[in-house]
């Protein structure tokens, strides 16, 4: 695993020394070369009783993202850009983090009310989908549920939110004071069904003919947004073993700033369409099983409410819930709700401090309580 | 139309264009291909819906960093909150979009900002402007 990891690292190296000069000397414009990062201490303590009992109390210090971003624009109607992230102190030395190609795409933008995107990108949906990552563009330092990457094999995040899509066609219409947005997405069905490499596929293929779509609507008028986005894909349900379960996530969201009052707000509907054979597959196996819950259909909303105070001071409040209704454990809620603040010193910085409270309520199967405080300094550079 | 009339029309089109009191000027580099901008092209220039002028060259938005009277000026006339506003710059930035605004410290780093960069677009108070730059917009109108 350590000499892939270590080969795409010396390529991107090499890469960034040799590409903004041999392209600015033919092109025109040179590459522009910039990104963020993320560093955050916290302190942890949590407690669950149940199938899983275990207490933890823990410090530690973690960057928890480093994000490269290029971008080059060829013509005013053509632009490249890629993003690539290292997670969670990457090293590859130590086995630690991850290191992602998030995007690489090429756009051709006809006007403001037509681009095209093709090539590896984060799909819109709702509002933070596409920003879930841009740290300094966030007030939390861990974010709503199903945005949160830290828990991905926890919540299982890809559940309730698209990850990536390979063709884009969006854009902006002014209709008076009022901007509509729209986004149409084509990609793979997400990873259960790619092929993990051997000699028939390549690593990565989507095995499948059925293909994953969506899009998000919206309109902005002055400091207010509002939104709704959909996908359908199909997938592999890894709990039950059922195959190419139809999928159709349902998604709106809402924000606004009034004065120094900000709001934002999402909720998520993921709806599972099972056919008869799946329904009675679903039922046999969910009888055999004391944790199955009644569907396999999740709901997630987050609400956050926050104040700028005099000066680059936010103050918020948060909560977000899921609810994974395919497990008794996790079908009355996991609620996570928190606190928080940042502080802007420079236009560069953001100072950011947090404290978060997760709570879970399946008595007698399990119950979980934790506390987090967490510091971070996001960077963009 | 009689001939009073007349003389009072040309009148006011050839009298020299004052800008109103207290008024805040949009200001282009002189290279610029653009002699006057409406609100709604400020608009998508500000939005970033707009990122190069017509001939080509890359729109760079030149603003101020803190607050200050043109600038409180500036966007209240177009109807937009600059917090609000930098926020969707830079998801648009980050997107890979965009170019993000230069951020000055003060009217006189704005004027030389403006004056050097080829393509750029900034505000001013309307006695700060000197013919380095090119005002194609007062406000509010």
């Amino acid at each position: 695993m350590r000499l892939p990891r270590l080969g795409a690292l010396w390529a991107f190296l090499v890469a960034i020394i040799l590409l903004p000069s041999a392209a600015h000397a033919q092109l025109g414009d040179p590459i522009r070369l910039y990104g963020y990062f993320q560093g955050q201490m916290r302190y942890s303590n949590e407690t669950g009783r149940g199938v899983i009992s275990e207490d933890l109390e823990y410090a530690s210090f973690s960057l928890q993202h480093l994000n490269l971003l290029m971008a080059k624009q060829f013509t005013p109607a053509f632009s490249a850009f890629v993003n690539i992230e290292l997670t969670n102190t990457f090293s590859s030395q130590d086995g630690w983090g991850d290191l992602r190609l998030e995007e690489a795409w090429l756009q051709y933008r006809h006007s403001s009310a037509l681009r095209i995107h093709v090539g590896l990108q984060i799909p819109d949906f709702n509002n933070l989908n596409t920003i879930k990552n841009r740290t300094p563009l966030l007030p939390y330092i861990i974010r709503p549920l199903a945005y949160e990457s830290s828990f991905r094999d926890f919540v299982g995040t890809s559940n309730y939110i698209p990850e990536h899509s390979f063709v884009r066609v969006s854009g902006t219409q002014p209709v008076g004071d009022v901007r509509l947005d729209y986004v149409v997405h084509l990609g793979n069905q997400e990873a259960f069904v790619t092929a993990q490499g051997g000699n028939t596929y390549p690593s990565g293929t989507d095995v499948s003919l059925a293909k994953a779509y969506g899009g998000r609507v919206g309109a902005r008028y002055r400091g207010v947004k509002v939104g709704v986005s959909a996908t359908s894909d199909s997938y592999v349900e890894d709990s039950f073993g059922i195959d190419q379960v139809d999928r159709y996530r349902l998604g709106a969201d809402l924000s606004f700033t009034i004065q120094r009052l900000l709001f934002e707000s999402e909720v998520i509907s993921v709806e599972n369409v099972l056919s008869d054979a799946q329904q009675r597959q679903f039922e046999r196996l969910s009888a055999n099983d004391p944790l199955a819950g009644s569907s396999l259909d999740r709901r997630f909303y987050y609400v956050m409410l926050g104040y700028y105070l005099a000066g680059q001071w936010l103050v918020y409040s948060s909560i977000s819930q899921i609810y994974d209704l395919d497990s008794k454990i996790t079908a009355d809620g996991i609620t996570f709700w928190s606190v928080g603040g940042t502080f802007k010193p420079l236009e560069q910085v953001v100072l950011k401090i947090q404290y978060l409270r997760g709570h879970l309520d399946a008595e007698p199967i399990q119950t979980y309580s934790g506390s987090h405080l967490l510091a971070a300094v996001s960077v963009l550079f | 139309m009689s001939l009073p009339t007349l003389f009072i029309v040309l009148a006011l089109h050839l009298a020299p264009v004052s800008p109103p009191q207290n008024a805040v000027a949009v200001v282009v580099h002189p290279d610029t291909p653009v002699e006057q901008l409406s609100d709604d092209d400020l608009l998508r220039i500000y939005l970033m819906e707009q990122t190069f002028w017509n001939d080509g060259t890359a729109i760079q938005i030149v603003d101020l960093r803190g607050n200050d009277e043109s600038k409180s000026t500036f966007y209240d006339a177009l109807g937009l909150q600059p917090r609000n506003l930098f926020q969707h710059q830079m998801r648009l930035v980050f997107a890979g979009e965009a170019t993000s605004p230069e951020k000055v410290a003060n009217p006189a780093a704005m004027l030389r900002g403006v004056a050097e960069t080829p393509g750029a677009i900034g505000y001013l108070p309307a006695d700060v402007v000197d013919d380095r730059v090119t005002v194609v917009a007062y406000l509010p109108r």
